[in-house]
């Protein structure tokens, strides 16, 4: 092949290219654009590391995400556990910050650990305010922010404790997650009433597993029946 | 244009026969039944971590394929001495060189449309809310991130004399393409670069190919998607832009190079 020809080709060939990618990153800009300015929040804070950014780099955040969702959710096996607490902890927020639009798992996670960690306050707060950023008003956002009050609002009223729980168990199809929110909310405080009413509810679910079912009958038995 | 479909044969037979190639293809499997106990152990997001882990999977052994057999694929040839036999028939270097990387796409393709038939498989058999059309999307997306790939790894087999350097570029080049959305966009975003560089940069990532583009599924909810035809269509035409760009830049090299 002559050479002139050759690079007049090549650079024709460049130019096309170019022009075709200027197309391509409008079409591509309809799906959405990753932004990365999370991810420079998430390195500036330590909750990412080295592994998680060259995923978002390889442009796979998503992957990586899950991957973190996984490690967390087997911390979560024995939720008494106290020395896994920063653990949980670690994997949330590099779930939440490795794919800032997984806003299930900002909410579920952000539940789990509101429910079986003493120190939630700042993380799901961390969940809260990213969650916001991404898609404000959002049911997620919603929820998200009624387990924040819930577990962070000290001197919260029997009212708004109520209105909560019709927010997050209003539909009657909602995650097992939230039942078990309320029931160490419940638990905690000593509100027995509301504590039976929620049994009730958690054994009218044909889908919650059956040990779970048996704990909570078992601990209904010992229990005084509010009148 | 005989000459060319034979080869591509012969290349494509002999590939399928290779004891590499089918250990990529039981890597393939091996790696989808991974993605699957790891999707039953999430205990949420069931279908979201088995598709997004088998989308990362398909891709990775397709892309592994691609570059490991086209950048050692000419490199075999003249070691083995074969490619004295081929040339000494009437076959041109251009005939010769197409052939062989149409034989090594269609080659990883085809491993590419084995592994997404599985996927496609258990997605159905398991009810994952994942349509045929976004399957099919999928499949052509990747293939012409295939088509791309190949081509320039292609390259480094016409240019370099032994295995390694060839596999080490073609995989330094897949991540310098893959890098180069995000390096664009910390190097044009932070301050501290000079205010003067920031156009070259922008420049010499219009004129680079990137992958990100092809990387849509592993990005954003690939439920979420309305219009793909248009954006693959694009796509096509950049894909095919630049695979030609790097097959004259083989076949330069190539010219150039004392058989």
């Amino acid at each position: 092949m002559k050479k002139i020809p050759a690079i007049i080709t090549l650079i024709i060939l460049l130019a096309a290219g170019g022009l075709t990618q200027k197309q391509l990153k409008k079409n591509y800009a309809e799906f959405g654009v990753f932004d990365y300015k999370y991810t420079a929040e998430g390195i500036a804070n330590n909750y990412i590391d080295a592994v998680d950014l060259l995923y978002i780099m390889l442009n796979r955040p998503r992957f990586k995400a899950d991957v973190n969702w996984i490690n967390f959710m087997q911390n979560t096996d024995d939720i008494f556990e106290k020395t896994k607490e920063n653990v949980r902890r670690e994997f949330l927020l590099k779930t939440a910050f490795t794919d800032p639009y997984f806003t299930e798992a900002q909410l579920f996670g952000g539940t789990i650990y509101a429910a079986y960690s003493d120190k939630n306050i700042q993380t799901v707060a961390e969940l809260l305010k990213l969650t916001n950023a991404i898609a404000p008003n959002s049911r997620h956002s919603v929820q998200l922010t009624s387990v924040f009050l819930l577990t962070s609002k000290k001197n919260i009223t029997v009212e708004e404790i109520e209105k909560i729980e019709n927010e997050l168990l209003g539909s009657g199809s909602s995650p097992i997650q939230f039942y078990k929110l309320f029931r160490l909310f419940y638990k905690k405080r000593n509100m027995n009433a509301q504590l039976w009413r929620l049994y009730n509810l958690i054994l009218a679910r044909d889908d919650f597993p059956d040990d779970f079912k048996k704990n909570i009958i078992e601990e209904m038995k010992n229990m005084n029946r509010p009148e | 244009m005989n000459n060319i479909k034979t080869i591509a044969w012969h290349t494509l037979i002999c590939w399928i026969r290779n004891k590499v190639y089918i250990g990529f293809i039981a890597a393939s499997f091996l790696l989808i039944a991974f993605a699957f106990i790891c999707a039953n152990i999430t205990g949420l997001f069931q279908e979201r971590v088995f598709v997004d882990s088998s989308i990362f999977f398909i891709e990775l052994i397709s892309i592994i394929t691609a570059v490991f057999i086209c950048s050692t694929t000419v490199i075999k040839d003249i070691q083995s001495k074969e490619i004295y036999y081929i040339l000494s028939r009437p076959i041109s270097k251009f005939q010769f060189l197409t052939g062989r990387f149409l034989g090594l796409t269609i080659c990883v393709i085809a491993l590419h449309l084995l592994i997404t038939a599985l996927f496609t498989l258990i997605t159905s058999l398991y009810g994952f809310e994942l349509t045929q059309k976004m399957k099919l999307y999928f499949f052509l997306v990747i293939s012409l991130k295939i088509i791309l790939v190949c081509s320039f790894s292609f390259v480094f087999s016409t240019y370099s004399t032994s295995f390694f350097p060839a596999l080490i570029l073609s995989f330094t080049l897949f991540f310098i393409f893959e890098f180069s959305e995000s390096m664009n966009y910390w190097l044009t975003f932070y301050s501290q670069t000079a205010v003067f560089m920031k156009p070259v940069y922008n420049f010499l990532f219009l004129i680079m190919p990137n992958l990100v583009y092809y990387d849509i599924f592993y990005m954003f909810d690939i439920n979420k998607f309305a219009s793909l035809s248009s954006y693959t269509g694009f796509l096509a035409l950049y894909t095919f832009i630049y695979s030609i760009l790097f097959l004259i830049i083989s076949l330069i090299s190539f010219n150039k190079r004392s058989l």
